[in-house]
């Protein structure tokens, strides 16, 4: 059976280290509209709906500045990965989880992000592709990735942070 | 004891990311605490690292961090934290903390636990065990009421006992201005009473919108006695504070400069004003005539129409052993102590102290009836019911439902029919005996002390009558489940 890699999913032409767009929408439609250019969607529009709807249902903004939005649709044509950074934070509303504590602080960071991952997968997407954004699903739970990914400087020091640590777990 | 093990399931609808952020930070905070765990993902992969049935059985404590259905059966009878898996992702530190606790206050036997004699430590362990995880399976509205209620309590038995102290200078004394009976009757009356409907409903607030809401809770609460609404009219303000104050913090996006301002200004002024126009242009004035009538009905009850609300109240309270339905009387009984009605109180104390005492006492009267654990658990048992904690007759129905449940309903009914019919009435919400001989919280003790001895008799007679001897009955250990609820 093929090994799927990192590089299956993501270059670094689905890279984005300054995006322009300032909120959410705008940003899952910049995203999108790079994996369309690669022929991984065929119409980032309905991609980036897609991608909206899932957030109507429940934000994906993680917390930690992190958001990850995904898009399941017929206009997926593989499963791919778009990354995007914006130093600034883009406005994304996050949903208040209780007992976290409500610090004034708090507040603010649960509506804006500053790391965002757009995630595509065609209706029926494989086990490897499940489980290589399980892992990154993983990786972004730590301070240490999520830091490296805020200092790279080119994309290429991204896609080397991500396929280093994006490995299948057996 | 040794390193705590845990075991937790992590589950979101699409299965794709948040199932594995969940189980990742669970890991990472269980790691930094020094404490062993196993997460097992249930994604769109399927079940991966998965949990099996010796872990289940030898871990501490469960983590179910989920936000589909997730099977616990392979759990009974271990303590469980349920929670979304953002509440995982971001306070999985707390999560495990919160395992990490019901773990130590429940030593769970090894894995196929034979009969070990439980010491009575054991048992009330057990027991906090299953009220905690009572507590933290709460969901919803009902769990946002019992938060207000249970910071309303303190209220209402400092309160209340003082006013009864007031009375014992003569229960006029309190008009006399300079007097220590006046002093006492405006902490008890005047402060504490005066606070106990705000603190419900604020609290109910906070549980549902957390800091936003507490402010908007308590004013309407003030209002609701204000206009005459009592207790139900604050209820009704503290679910409406709360869920309009979250509506707000998740409707509202400012610029960020601005952001700052949502929950200390923005939120809970807008929440207070639509609250407090609403207390008293909408709600007051029904409410008022709900609480009015009930109040009248319930201070001219007499005879059969006493003894049927009594019958209702004990059943309820046995019911459950402190569940829901339990807490639904409690909580209508601690209510009225706003309105000045009292007799429904004492029934329902009564009522929740039979069930534990009335088990305690089949114990001794029907030894061949109960196995070793269980009359060491009897021992326990006295003392929780003479504390009015109900719970303590959870180890015996779980252990044989059928016949424990309808047992301690017949006799904590017959109790409560007694007292409402006696109509004796009782100022203070808790405490059980210890409360009793502090003059005039209680009307009258020796009609009160019968209702309940009554009751415990009728109890342990029915269900030494209906259980089987032990020999027959399920093999011992069953003990060490507990709260099969």
């Amino acid at each position: 059976m093929p090994d799927t890699t990192v590089r299956d999913l993501i270059g670094p032409e689905s890279i984005v280290l300054e995006l322009a767009a300032r909120g959410r929408d705008d940003a899952i439609l910049e995203l999108a509209r790079r994996l369309e250019a690669l022929d991984a969607v065929d119409d980032a529009r309905l991609v980036a709906e897609a991608a909206l709807e899932r957030e109507a249902i429940g934000s994906t903004n993680i917390g930690f500045g992190v958001a990850i939005p995904h898009a399941k649709s017929a206009h997926v044509l593989r499963a791919a990965l778009a990354f995007g950074r914006r130093n600034a934070g883009v406005e994304w509303p996050g949903e208040a989880v209780a007992d976290a504590g409500a610090s004034p602080d708090a507040e603010r960071e649960v509506h804006s992000v500053d790391l965002i991952f757009l995630i595509t997968s065609p209706e029926h997407a494989s086990d490897d592709h499940l489980r290589m954004l399980a892992a990154l699903a993983r990786a972004l739970m730590h301070d240490d990735f999520r830091d490296a990914l805020r200092t790279s400087t080119t994309a290429d020091a991204v896609m080397e942070l991500l396929t280093g640590r994006l490995t299948l777990a057996s | 004891m040794a390193v705590q093990r845990l075991v937790a399931i992590t589950s979101c609808p699409t299965g794709i990311a948040h199932t594995y952020m969940a189980a990742e930070a669970l890991s990472k905070a269980a790691a930094e605490a020094g404490i062993a765990i196993k997460v097992e993902t249930q994604g769109s992969i399927g079940a991966e690292n998965r949990i099996t049935d010796e872990e289940a059985a030898q871990a501490d404590a469960v983590i179910i961090a989920a936000d589909t259905n997730v099977a616990e059966d392979r759990f009974a009878g271990k303590p469980i934290v349920h929670a979304s898996t953002g509440d995982a992702i971001r306070n999985a530190a707390g999560l495990i903390a919160q395992a990490a606790q019901l773990a130590s206050a429940a030593p769970v036997p090894a894995a196929g636990g034979g009969a070990q004699p439980a010491a009575q430590g054991d048992y009330l362990a057990r027991i906090s065990a299953a009220k905690e995880q009572r507590k933290s399976s709460q969901k919803g509205p009902y769990k946002h009421l019992m938060s207000g209620v249970s910071f309303m309590i303190p209220f209402v038995v400092a309160g209340g006992i003082l006013i009864a102290l007031s009375f014992a200078f003569g229960i006029h004394a309190y008009e006399q201005q300079g007097t220590l009976a006046a002093a006492l009757y405006r902490i008890g009356a005047q402060s504490a009473f005066a606070l106990f409907v705000p603190i419900l409903s604020g609290y109910i607030a906070y549980s549902i919108a957390d800091r936003p809401g507490l402010a908007p809770g308590m004013i309407g609460g003030l209002i609701s006695t204000q206009v005459g609404a009592g207790f139900l009219g604050g209820i009704i303000a503290g679910f409406l504070a709360g869920y309009l104050a979250l509506w707000l913090v998740r409707t509202i996006h400012l610029p960020r400069t601005l952001q700052g301002l949502m929950p200390v200004l923005i939120v809970p002024l807008l929440t207070s004003l639509v609250v407090g126009l609403v207390m008293i242009y909408v709600v007051g004035e029904p409410i008022k005539a709900v609480t009015t009538d009930l109040t009248t009905w319930l201070k001219g009850l007499t005879g059969g129409s006493a003894i049927v609300l009594g019958l209702i109240l004990g059943l309820m309270m046995a019911f459950d052993m402190g569940g829901p339905v339990n807490k639904a009387a409690y909580t209508f009984a601690v209510g009225l102590l706003a309105s000045n009605v009292y007799t429904p109180m004492a029934a329902v104390m009564a009522a929740g102290m039979v069930p534990p005492l009335g088990l305690a006492l089949a114990t001794v009267i029907a030894p061949r009836k109960f196995n070793a654990e269980e009359k060491e658990a009897g021992e326990a048992a006295w003392v929780l019911g003479l504390s009015f904690i109900t719970e303590g007759a959870i180890p015996f129905a779980a252990a044989d439902p059928f016949r424990v449940i309808p047992s301690i309903m017949t006799g904590s009914a017959i109790t409560a029919a007694m007292s409402m019919a006696f109509g004796i009435q009782l100022r203070a919400p808790h405490g059980g005996v210890f409360v009793l001989p502090i003059p005039n919280v209680l009307t009258d003790l020796p009609l009160y002390v019968l209702s309940i001895v009554v009751g415990t008799v009728v109890t342990a007679v029915v269900v030494s009558t209906l259980k089987r001897p032990v020999a027959e009955a399920e093999p011992a250990g069953v003990l060490a489940e507990p709260a099969a609820a």
